[in-house]
C-alpha cells in the first residue's frame, strides 16, 4: 500500500468504527487497516461513563499517568461503540485549572473561623477539626445532630463505607442521597405498586418495542445514547410509532409521530383518561388482572411536602399519606370514570384525537408499548402518584415484564441505582430494599456487620430538603457533603440552602474535585480522587453493575470519597459514639475504634493485597493494606444474595460489561417478574410480582389535584427547569470542557416569542426572571432546540452564574419528599438597555 | 499555530425519505466527509478539524438539521504532522 497515508489509516478507522457502532457492513477498504500497531501504543481500559445513568462503557486511553483519549466501548451492549458528546470530553474532565488539591480551611490568624478566608492545611488539621465539632455535637446533640449528604455519583463502596459509618458507626439515619431530587419518586412508586425497586425490564426491550411513549422525558437530550436506539428501531421498522408528551417542545420532538404539549401537572388527567380508555374499550387483559393485580384506592389532598407550618400544609386533609384501601375492579372503573376524552382534552389542552391515540397505543393488544421517563414524573408533587399511574395502564394491559412492553424509569445519574437505591444510602433505607424502621430489617444488617443488635438506630432520618431546613433551624450541626452540588442543585436556595450553610452554629464539609457553589459555601473543603483515579463501580438503569481501575494517580493530596470515610472512622472509638448499654452488654466492642468494628472486621479486610490486579494502582488499598473495594463490595453483596437482589463475585465484574441483577448461577436478569426469565418467579404462575407477600402488583386509584403553585397575575408564567445535552447537572465538570463551555456557555430563557413580544423582550434581551422567592438575571431565547408554549419559560441550571434555584420553590412530593423543579410561578421583565 | 489534525467519525441518524437531502446539507462544510448511508437512515461521516471545539460545533450544526434525529460520536484521534506511513 504504498501511497496509502497515515490520514488514510485513521479515517479508515474512524470509519470502521463507526460501521461496527451502526451494525453496518465495514468498508472493504477500511478492514485491513484497523489493527495498525502505530495506533495503540496507549493503554486501554474500559470504565463506566461518568454521567448519566444510562451507563454507556468507555474505553479510556493512558499514557504517562495521563487520560488522553477515550472512546465508545464497541463491546458494550448498552451504547455499541457510541458516545455523547460529554461522554465524548470525558478524559477531559479530571484536568480542569481549578482543580483542588488539597484540603482548605476557613481560618483568620491561624485558626478555624467560619468567617475567615480558605487556607490550605494538611489531611491531618483536616481531620482534627472535623474529629473535634463531630465529638461536640455528638455529645451535645446526639447522633440526630450530624448529618451527611451523599450521591448517586458515589462508586457502590463508597455509597456503602459512607452508609455504615453514618448508621452503624455514628447511629445517625441523617444520611440521604442526591438521588432524592432525582429518583425518590421512581422509588417510592416501585415500592408502592411492586414491594421492591428498579425496573422489571432492561434496555433490550428498545429493539422489541412496537411503540415508545416519552412522559416528559427529553431523550434526545439527556438520553441521546438510548435515544439512538429507538431511533435505529423506529426506521428500521416503518410501523413502530413514538409518541412525546412534554410541557415545551424539544429536541426528541424531531422524532415524534405523536407529539404533545400538556399543561403542567395535567399528566395525572391524562393518565387517568388513558386507563378509563383501556376500560370503556374492552382492552383490559382481564385474565392477567383476575391473576396479580390488586387494586386500591390512595389516599387524596396529601399537602405539598412544605414545611409543616405552610398555609398548603395546613389546608391539606392528609398531608404526607401514602395510605390506601383496597378496591374493587369496578370501583376503579366508576373511579378513572369521570376522566373522559373532552375533561381530559380540556384540561391538558392536547387535541383530543391526539390523546385517543396515545391511548390507542396502549390499549391495542398487539402493540408493545416501552414507557419512558426520568424528572418530569418524578420532580413532581405528585411524582409518587404519575409513577404507580403509568404503572396502572400498563398493569390493565398486562403490557409488563416481557420483551418491548415495559414501563422504564430512566435515571439521571450513573449509580443511583447502583449505589443510592440498591446500597440504601436513603434516611429510610438499608441495603437491598430494608428498611431502618423495620427491627427484623435492622437485625439483620447488624448480623451481616457483625455489630451489636441495637446499633442501627430505628428513626427515620433526615431527607434531603429537610436537611437543609434542619441545617436553617440549627437543628443539625455538622454536615458532610461528597459528590455533589447542592447548593447549586437543591430548591430555594436563599430561602433555605445558604441560611443553613451560614448558620454560625454549623460545621460544612464538603468534598469535591473542584471549587462548586457548595464548597464555596462550606467551612472546610476536602480534595477529592475523581472517577478513573480510584477504583469503582457503579449501578445503571437496567440493574447493570459495572466496575473499573484505578487507571491515574489523582492530583496532589486528593483522596477518595471512600478514602475520606474510612481515614476518619480512625479518630473515633466506640466509647465516644455508643451508648453504655450497648457497650455494657457487649463489653468486646470498649475502646475499639469505629475503622475496627466497621472495617477492620474480618470481612472487609479479609482480601489481601495479592488479590488485587498488579497492573493497576489502588490508593485506598495501598494505604488501609488490604484489598477494601473487594472486601466492602463482598460484605455488601451478601445483602442481596438469595434475596433477589444477586450480585455476582467481585472478580467477575472486572472481566464483564456489567451483568443485570438479579445474577443467579453466573446468568443475568433480563426481565424480572415473569416465569422463565427470573429465577425468582414461583414456578407455574407465570409472572410474579414477588416483591408483594401475594405476589400481585397494586394498580392505585389516584386523582388530579393541582399544584402548589401556579401562575398569577402577579406571577404570570410557569417556569420548568431542567438539563442541556452539552452539560451535566450544575456544570461542575462539564463547564470545565473549553469545548463544552463554549458550545453552550451560559443558560438561557427559552420562551415564546409571542411572550416576549408582550414583555417588551425579544431575543438576546437581558431579563430579570422572578418568583416570590428570588431572581435570576439571564438573557432570552425565542429559537433554538427548546420551544415552550406560551406562558411556560424554561431555563437550565447548569450554570453557576445564574443559579436558577434562587427561584424554584421547595415544594416536594409528599410521599417521596422529591423537589418539584418543573412547576412554579414567575414573571419575567427586562432590565437595563 | 499548531499542526494537530484532529480526524473523527460520528453516527447519524436520520428519516429514511430524507437522506438524500440531508446528506447534500451535511456535505456543504468542508471538513466533513460523508463516508457511508445506509438505506435505513444511518449515516456515517468523518470529520477532519484542526480543533476539537470544532468537532462539537460541527455535531451541533450536524443534529439541528432538518431530518437528523440523533447524532453520536464514534471515534476520535489527534495526530501532529500527518505524514505518509511508515515514514
Amino acid at each position: 500500500m504504498p501511497n496509502l497515508t497515515r490520514r488514510d489509516v485513521i479515517k479508515a478507522q474512524a470509519v470502521a468504527a463507526a460501521a461496527a457502532a451502526a451494525g453496518l457492513p465495514i468498508p472493504a477498504a477500511a478492514q485491513n487497516l484497523v489493527t495498525d500497531a502505530q495506533l495503540t501504543d496507549l493503554k486501554w481500559s474500559k470504565a463506566p461513563c461518568r454521567f448519566c445513568g444510562t451507563g454507556c462503557s468507555i474505553m479510556v486511553a493512558t499514557k504517562a499517568g495521563r487520560v488522553v483519549a477515550t472512546h465508545g466501548d464497541a463491546e458494550a451492549e448498552v451504547n455499541r461503540g457510541l458516545n455523547c458528546v460529554k461522554g465524548y470530553f470525558l478524559s477531559k474532565i479530571m484536568y480542569g485549572q481549578d482543580r483542588l488539591t488539597q484540603p482548605l480551611l476557613r481560618k483568620s490568624n491561624g485558626v478555624y473561623d467560619k468567617n475567615g478566608d480558605f487556607e490550605p492545611v494538611s489531611w491531618d488539621e483536616a481531620f482534627d477539626i472535623m474529629a473535634e465539632k463531630w465529638k461536640a455535637t455528638l455529645k451535645a446533640k446526639g447522633p440526630q445532630g450530624i448529618g451527611m449528604f451523599g450521591s448517586g455519583q458515589w462508586t457502590v463502596w463508597e455509597g456503602y463505607a459512607a452508609s455504615k459509618l453514618m448508621k452503624a458507626g455514628f447511629r445517625s439515619n441523617n444520611i440521604d442521597p442526591n438521588a432524592r431530587h432525582c429518583m425518590a419518586s421512581a422509588v417510592v412508586g416501585f415500592i408502592r405498586t411492586f414491594g421492591i425497586d428498579e425496573p422489571m425490564g432492561c434496555y433490550d426491550d428498545f429493539e422489541h418495542a412496537d411503540a415508545f411513549v416519552l412522559w416528559g422525558s427529553n431523550m434526545a437530550e439527556m438520553h441521546p445514547i438510548l435515544w439512538t436506539r429507538i431511533a435505529d428501531r423506529r426506521f428500521s421498522h416503518p410501523h413502530v410509532k413514538v409518541a412525546v408528551l412534554s410541557t415545551f417542545q424539544h429536541r426528541s420532538f424531531d422524532l415524534a409521530d405523536i407529539p404533545a404539549v400538556f399543561t403542567p401537572h395535567t399528566d395525572l388527567v391524562i393518565l387517568n383518561y388513558i386507563a378509563n380508555y383501556i376500560i370503556q374499550n374492552g382492552a383490559v387483559n382481564q385474565d392477567f388482572v383476575a391473576k396479580h393485580v390488586n387494586f386500591a384506592r390512595g389516599a387524596t389532598d396529601i399537602g405539598y411536602g412544605l414545611r409543616d407550618n405552610h398555609p398548603l400544609q395546613q389546608a391539606a386533609a392528609n398531608p404526607n399519606s401514602g395510605k390506601s384501601e383496597p378496591m374493587s375492579f369496578d370501583e376503579f372503573a366508576e373511579f378513572v370514570s369521570e376522566y373522559t376524552l373532552e375533561k381530559a382534552a380540556e384540561m391538558s389542552g392536547v387535541p383530543a384525537e391526539t390523546l385517543e391515540k396515545i391511548a390507542a397505543l396502549y390499549a391495542d393488544p398487539d402493540t408493545k408499548v416501552m414507557s419512558l421517563w426520568t424528572m418530569g414524573v418524578n420532580q413532581h408533587t405528585r411524582g409518587v402518584w404519575v409513577n404507580n399511574m403509568i404503572y396502572n395502564i400498563h398493569l390493565l394491559t398486562g403490557k409488563i415484564s416481557q420483551p418491548g412492553n415495559s414501563p422504564f424509569s430512566l435515571t439521571g445519574q450513573p449509580s443511583a441505582c447502583g449505589t443510592a437505591r440498591e446500597v440504601g444510602t436513603f434516611a429510610h433505607r438499608l441495603p437491598a430494599d430494608l428498611l431502618v424502621a423495620k427491627p427484623e430489617h435492622r437485625a439483620y444488617a447488624e448480623k451481616i456487620w457483625k455489630l451489636p443488635a441495637g446499633t442501627v438506630p430505628e428513626w427515620v432520618g433526615a431527607h434531603a430538603v429537610l436537611q437543609n431546613r434542619k441545617l436553617k433551624d440549627g437543628e443539625i450541626n455538622c454536615y458532610w457533603v461528597q459528590v455533589n452540588n447542592n447548593m447549586q442543585a437543591a430548591p430555594n436556595m436563599m430561602e433555605e440552602g445558604l441560611p443553613g450553610y451560614r448558620n454560625p452554629d454549623n460545621f460544612i464539609v464538603v468534598s469535591d474535585a473542584y471549587p462548586t457553589v457548595t464548597a464555596e459555601a462550606a467551612d472546610l473543603i476536602l480534595p477529592t480522587a475523581m472517577w478513573v483515579e480510584k477504583e469503582g463501580a457503579y449501578g445503571n438503569a437496567e440493574r447493570r453493575t459495572q466496575f473499573w481501575y484505578q487507571l491515574v494517580n489523582a492530583p496532589g493530596e486528593s483522596k477518595s470519597d471512600m478514602w475520606q470515610l474510612v481515614e476518619f472512622s480512625k479518630r473515633f472509638t466506640t466509647d465516644e459514639v455508643w451508648p453504655a448499654e450497648i457497650l455494657d452488654a457487649n463489653p468486646d466492642y470498649k475502646g475499639k475504634t469505629l475503622f475496627e468494628v466497621l472495617f477492620a472486621n474480618g470481612q472487609v479486610d479479609k482480601f489481601e493485597m495479592t488479590e488485587k490486579a498488579k497492573e493497576y494502582g489502588n490508593h485506598e488499598s495501598e494505604d488501609f493494606g488490604f484489598y477494601i473495594q473487594k472486601g466492602l463490595f463482598e460484605e455488601y453483596a451478601e445483602f442481596g444474595r438469595g434475596h433477589a437482589h444477586d450480585l455476582a463475585p467481585f472478580d467477575t465484574y472486572h472481566e464483564v460489561r456489567g451483568l443485570r441483577w438479579p445474577v443467579v448461577d453466573g446468568k443475568e436478569t433480563k426481565w424480572r417478574f415473569k416465569e422463565g426469565s427470573d429465577p425468582y418467579v414461583k414456578p407455574g404462575s407465570d409472572f410474579d410480582f414477588y416483591g408483594k407477600p401475594d405476589g400481585k402488583a397494586v394498580i392505585f386509584a389516584l386523582p388530579y389535584e393541582p399544584p402548589a403553585e401556579s401562575p398569577d397575575a402577579d406571577y404570570p408564567l410557569w417556569l420548568s427547569t431542567g438539563r442541556v445535552l452539552e452539560h451535566w447537572h450544575s456544570g461542575s465538570m462539564t463547564q470545565r470542557v473549553p469545548e463544552l463551555h463554549k458550545a453552550v456557555p451560559d443558560a438561557l430563557v427559552y420562551m415564546h416569542p409571542d411572550d416576549a413580544e408582550a414583555m417588551g423582550v425579544r431575543r438576546g434581551s437581558a431579563v430579570k426572571v422572578e418568583s416570590r422567592r428570588g431572581h435570576i438575571i439571564s438573557r432570552v431565547e425565542t429559537r433554538g432546540r427548546n420551544k415552550p408554549p406560551k406562558g411556560l419559560v424554561f431555563v437550565p441550571w447548569f450554570d453557576a452564574r445564574q443559579l436558577i434555584n434562587k427561584v424554584t420553590l421547595d415544594a416536594t412530593d409528599p410521599l417521596s419528599k422529591q423537589t418539584d423543579f418543573k412547576k412554579c410561578a414567575v414573571r419575567v421583565v427586562p432590565v437595563g438597555v | 499555530m499548531s499542526d494537530v489534525t484532529h480526524i473523527s467519525s460520528l453516527l447519524l441518524t436520520a428519516e429514511p425519505s430524507r437522506i438524500a437531502s440531508v446528506v447534500a446539507e451535511i456535505e456543504t462544510c468542508a471538513a466533513v466527509e460523508v463516508a457511508l448511508t445506509d438505506p435505513s437512515g444511518k449515516i456515517i461521516v468523518t470529520l477532519e478539524t484542526p480543533s476539537e471545539a470544532e468537532i462539537v460545533g460541527e455535531l451541533n450544526r450536524l443534529s439541528l438539521i432538518d431530518g437528523v434525529v440523533s447524532a453520536a460520536l464514534v471515534y476520535h484521534q489527534s495526530e501532529s504532522g500527518l505524514s505518509p506511513i511508515g515514514q
